[in-house]
């Protein structure tokens, strides 16, 4: 169980762009469940669309990635030299749009890595039934090849 | 596992994994070429992979290793403990 303060602690997003507002679990390097509140008032649904707001999937994507980098646990001198990145995105469906005042309940489970990546089941649900779910893998980079 | 079996695992791995069409995929057949295409993204998959299944590390490997499954096969035969 991690509440914001913690997440914040943990992770290197920061509003407009923190996805994950609570963990209600968390078994590290292997699997989460995060929740995320869908709000009218986010900046995106101004034009995602007017009148019509709907969550873009991208976001949603990123809200599994957000919970996914509090399961990968890293050591601190790892963090110092390396980013962990999303590599691939596969098989992602949006089975049911998101609307303001959905409550996102995010599970992912990580299904290959420890190696040069790390690969994670994902399934959003809103009250109980799948409204997305696919798969995301992640590497780390050196921070010092960023922009060579 | 001999040294085909790898190579028919290897082969199966292209195909669920990292979508390439079996018709098309012999052992011999260039990787990374115009045919299937497969680029960075997919190394580090085919790293992993062969990390996780025989125990070999191809991390920082010269790029003629991955040239095909002959090349690939034959590294993980030259380096298995």
């Amino acid at each position: 169980m991690m509440n914001i303060f913690e997440i914040s602690e943990k992770i290197a997003q920061r509003p407009p762009f923190q996805m994950i507002e609570k963990v209600v679990e968390l078994v590290p390097n292997e699997s989460a469940v995060g929740i995320k509140n869908v709000s009218v008032n986010e900046p995106y649904f101004m034009g995602h669309f007017p009148g019509t707001p709907i969550m873009p999937g991208v976001l949603i994507c990123e809200a599994c990635a957000q919970l996914c980098s509090l399961v990968i646990e890293k050591p601190a001198e790892d963090l110092e030299k390396n980013l962990y990145v999303l590599l691939k995105i596969d098989g992602f469906k949006f089975v049911k749009p998101v609307i303001p005042g959905d409550q996102l309940e995010i599970s992912v489970n990580k299904t290959k890595g420890g190696g040069v990546i790390v690969g994670f089941d994902c399934v959003v649900k809103v009250n109980g039934n799948v409204h997305a779910k696919g798969s995301l893998t992640f590497t780390s980079i050196p921070k010092e090849s960023l922009g060579k | 596992m001999n040294n085909e079996e790898m190579k028919q695992k290897l082969k199966e791995f292209f195909m669920s994994d990292l979508g390439v069409d079996g018709d098309v995929l012999n052992f011999d057949t260039p990787l990374f070429g115009d045919e299937i295409g497969l680029d960075s993204v997919d190394s580090l998959e085919i790293i992993s992979f062969v990390d996780d299944n025989f125990g070999v590390s191809m991390t920082g490997v010269g790029k003629e290793h991955f040239q095909s499954i002959d090349t690939i096969a034959a590294f993980i035969e030259n380096n298995k403990a």
